[in-house]
């Protein structure tokens, strides 16, 4: 037990970078902006789903009859579940798959169950902020509408904490099987089918919703539908039921029962995990690490065919390579791409009748045209921003960055073919937009070939901005490629330059598209080639003193 | 070839003394080997001289160019070969030469030649259609060494070049370094092997808590050091005070 105690202190530190944190903001004095950036961002993130929440119960408890109230919390308690059943699989897989640390810990003398017990209560602490967004407010609204009482808090509470054990267990079971199966070798592998299965399940649901609006199904039998699922999914998961009547009946000798068998149950899944991985655990972690390894020889043919070319092309071709051989910045960029028009085109698909009606509503209007050729370019530069590739261009480099920093290629050249890269991103992207534009509006040709450069050059100034910004503060020090962009505040500046000057666009539209008709879009286009070169100057001109301020210590 | 001239460098303000007003030089055409206990400021210095760290206060001159005002003329002197050779794993061994061989415009024939006899020479020819992810860490050190070398730099700068060679490598290495020498090239290399250093270099630096304790070549050194015959001795004698 003191071995746990000892690694799951070191592994708490280790993977909320609490002793690097501690080393940058209260020894060294560097980014202590950082803290209060995150801090105000859950607050107004967390804070408006929680409100969200709130007010969602608030109205259904006001709504239905005093009968159903447990429903509510019945369904608050199923979707935390079945989020910490998702999450939890992502968390676990990462930490299972991903984490460096493994091959340290594994040669300790440490039993199984040791690690696995510390990296399970990591993936916990982690999943208390979907009970903390997510029931909590349906517990606060709950309570003010039955007070809970002393029992009723107490249970609550109870429940709080052992929430996550029964979805956490399910889903390390789930990926200690995987392991024996897929081993860490071929993790990118894993990344690409999880996503894969992340799209299907968003298409299916979207399909579902689009099927419910087109209103086949009358309010009543939507209802019952909904009544009918949270029955089945309680009855498919008792936890969820037994949770629900500990805090609902808490006091009672029901209450009590229930919040006995959600204990119970809770210590048996975690047991079985645990048991589960005592057995597989270092067989599918061992396994999945043996190779045999298979030369392809390079003839001598395919040596005379090594041909040299510009730095900057050599830069441009690094970068392209770099990215695209990483499954998951590939799937983190260019995920939602993927997504955002397949989802659009459902309507189109599904028959919804909107869809009709929105295409006549902009051929009726003679600023139609106009009106759908801004919405494509901010699609595109939208798009573009959300990617990431320039504004965690330099942090994307991490323990390499000596290598930039030791050719005798000037940061400026090195800049430029960073933003070349994120520029033929954006060219691919809206070429994408375009199809799924063409297909569900059939616009003029002119009018998507200026939309679309328009785009191109809107999403200029952001991203340069976003890399200026990226050079000046990079995030180097990321122990996994998923790390190196989600941990990464620096992947929302390119989007967060890109807010603003979107707005400033639409309110220039409200201004001037009455007196300029039809050459809005032309002098909107002149506008954003002066902020796009204007940014890029600025980008370029900083190049060589914040390359220079990057010290590579270790 | 290299001036090191009154270089500092500190970390955290002014709390560690990393390297305190060092002196050197290295002429053309010698091997010269830099020593000093863990911590002593090899390293530091190293980093200095190729750019991935600027110096406090001090000079640096590589090739006749100032690393501070010429830095780009100072970085095409150079191969460097880091302590921990941290490649890019998603590109193939060839893709990464090639990119070297690029950035310091080595022309196409140049190049492969350079190539075929490094890459055979080190026994990775095969492995060079492979991802580097895919190598063993003796395997990324012969790479970037051949990256190293494929610019036939007038300075070859290494830190810790032996740790992950196998013998048969680190000796071609070795003939490698003696022949980049007789060309009027210069070898600058940090070491903890303190034999390879006494076989192979024409001169010796001792480093301690950032600060040159002793320079020179093996008889220089020997008789400095009275009674003390061996390198390691001498090494020892210097740094333990």
């Amino acid at each position: 037990m003191k071995s746990f105690l000892r690694l799951l202190k070191v592994t708490l530190l280790s993977h909320f970078h609490i002793s690097v944190m501690q080393e940058t903001y209260f020894e060294k004095r560097e980014r202590q902006w950082e803290p209060l950036v995150f801090g105000l961002a859950i607050i107004v993130g967390g804070g408006s789903l929680g409100s969200m929440f709130f007010l969602a119960a608030r109205s259904l408890l006001n709504a239905l009859p005093l009968a159903f109230s447990d429903l509510v919390l019945l369904l608050a308690i199923v979707a935390t579940q079945l989020m910490m059943l998702g999450f939890g699989l992502a968390s676990l897989i990462s930490l299972f798959y991903f984490s460096s640390d493994l091959s340290v810990l594994v040669p300790l003398p440490l039993k199984e169950w040791t690690i696995l017990a510390a990296k399970f209560v990591v993936a916990a602490v982690t999943e208390y902020l979907l009970p903390l967004v997510l029931l909590l407010p349906v517990l606060i609204a709950y309570h003010r509408h039955l007070p809970l009482g002393l029992c009723g808090v107490l249970s609550a509470l109870a429940v709080f904490v052992l929430l996550p054990v029964i979805p956490l267990s399910l889903a390390g079971i789930a990926t200690l099987t995987l392991m024996r199966g897929i081993g860490r070798r071929h993790r990118d592998i894993l990344v690409v089918l999880a996503s894969l299965v992340l799209v299907t399940g968003t298409l299916a649901l979207q399909y579902f919703m689009q099927s419910l609006a087109m209103g086949s199904l009358d309010i009543g039998a939507v209802l019952q539908g909904r009544v009918d699922l949270v029955a089945a999914l309680g009855s498919r998961f008792p936890p969820s039921v037994w949770a629900t009547r500990a805090i609902a009946a808490a006091g009672d000798p029901i209450g009590l029962a229930n919040l006995m068998y959600l204990t119970l149950a809770s210590l048996a899944a975690v047991g079985a995990f645990l048991l589960v991985g005592q057995q597989v655990f270092y067989r599918g972690l061992v396994g999945g690490e043996e190779r045999l390894r298979q030369r392809t020889k390079l003839d001598a043919k395919a040596l005379a065919q090594v041909t040299s070319a510009s730095a900057l092309t050599a830069l441009t071709l690094r970068e392209i390579r770099l990215f695209m051989r990483m499954p998951i910045w590939v799937l983190n960029g260019f995920l939602a791409v993927a997504i955002i028009p397949v989802v659009a085109l459902f309507p189109a698909f599904a028959g919804n009748a909107g869809l009709d009606q929105l295409t006549a509503l902009l051929t009726a209007n003679p600023q139609g045209e106009t009106i759908l050729m801004l919405v494509f370019a901010v699609f595109v530069a939208g798009m573009s921003c959300l990617n990431t590739v320039a504004c965690t261009a330099v942090s994307r480099e991490g323990k390499y960055l000596w290598i930039s920093k030791t050719i005798p290629v000037s940061p400026v050249s090195q800049a430029k073919a960073k933003l070349i890269f994120a520029l033929i991103c954006t060219a691919a992207t809206g070429m994408v937009l375009a199809f799924f534009f063409t297909v569900l509006f059939s616009p003029s040709i002119s009018s998507i070939v200026l939309a679309y450069v328009l785009g191109v050059l809107a999403s200029i100034a952001p991203q340069a901005l976003g890399l200026a910004f990226d050079m000046r503060r990079p995030f180097l020090k990321w122990t996994t490629p998923q790390h190196a962009v989600k941990n990464n505040l620096n992947a929302l500046t390119a989007l967060l330059v890109f807010v603003p000057i979107g707005f400033l666009s639409y309110y220039l539209y409200l201004w001037l598209h009455k007196p300029l008709g039809t050459l809005f879009v032309p002098v909107l286009l002149v506008l954003h080639l002066i902020a796009a070169s204007v940014s890029v100057q600025f980008t370029l001109r900083k190049a060589a003193e914040s390359y220079d301020r990057l010290d590579v210590t270790s | 070839m290299l001036s090191i001239r009154g270089v500092s460098k500190s970390y955290r303000g002014d709390a560690v003394k990393a390297v305190n007003k060092l002196d050197l030089d290295v002429r053309p055409g010698e091997i010269f080997g830099f020593l000093g206990p863990n911590g002593a400021g090899k390293t530091t210095t190293i980093k200095m001289t190729v750019g991935l760290l600027k110096q406090d206060t001090g000079q640096i001159v590589v090739n006749g160019h100032d690393t501070r005002t010429n830095p780009l003329a100072t970085k095409a002197s150079i191969g460097y070969v880091p302590d921990n050779p941290d490649l890019y794993d998603k590109l193939r061994a060839i893709e990464y030469l090639n990119f070297i061989a690029d950035v310091y415009g080595v022309e196409t024939s140049v190049r492969q030649k350079r190539l075929t006899r490094l890459a055979t020479m080190f026994e990775i020819r095969d492995a060079l259609s492979d991802l580097i992810g895919s190598f063993s860490h003796g395997m990324k050190q012969k790479l970037a060494i051949t990256a190293a070398l494929i610019h036939e730099p007038p300075l070859l700068i290494l830190d810790e070049p032996m740790v992950g060679l196998d013998p048969r490598s680190a000796h071609l290495f070795k003939e490698l370094m003696n022949e980049h020498c007789s060309q009027g090239k210069t070898v600058f290399f940090s070491t903890h092997i303190l034999d390879v250093a006494e076989r192979l270099c024409h001169r010796v630096g001792i480093l301690r808590r950032g600060s040159l304790v002793a320079c020179g070549t093996m008889e220089d050194l020997r008789r400095s050091a009275t009674a003390q015959s061996s390198l390691e001795s001498i090494f020892l004698g210097l740094t333990e005070k």
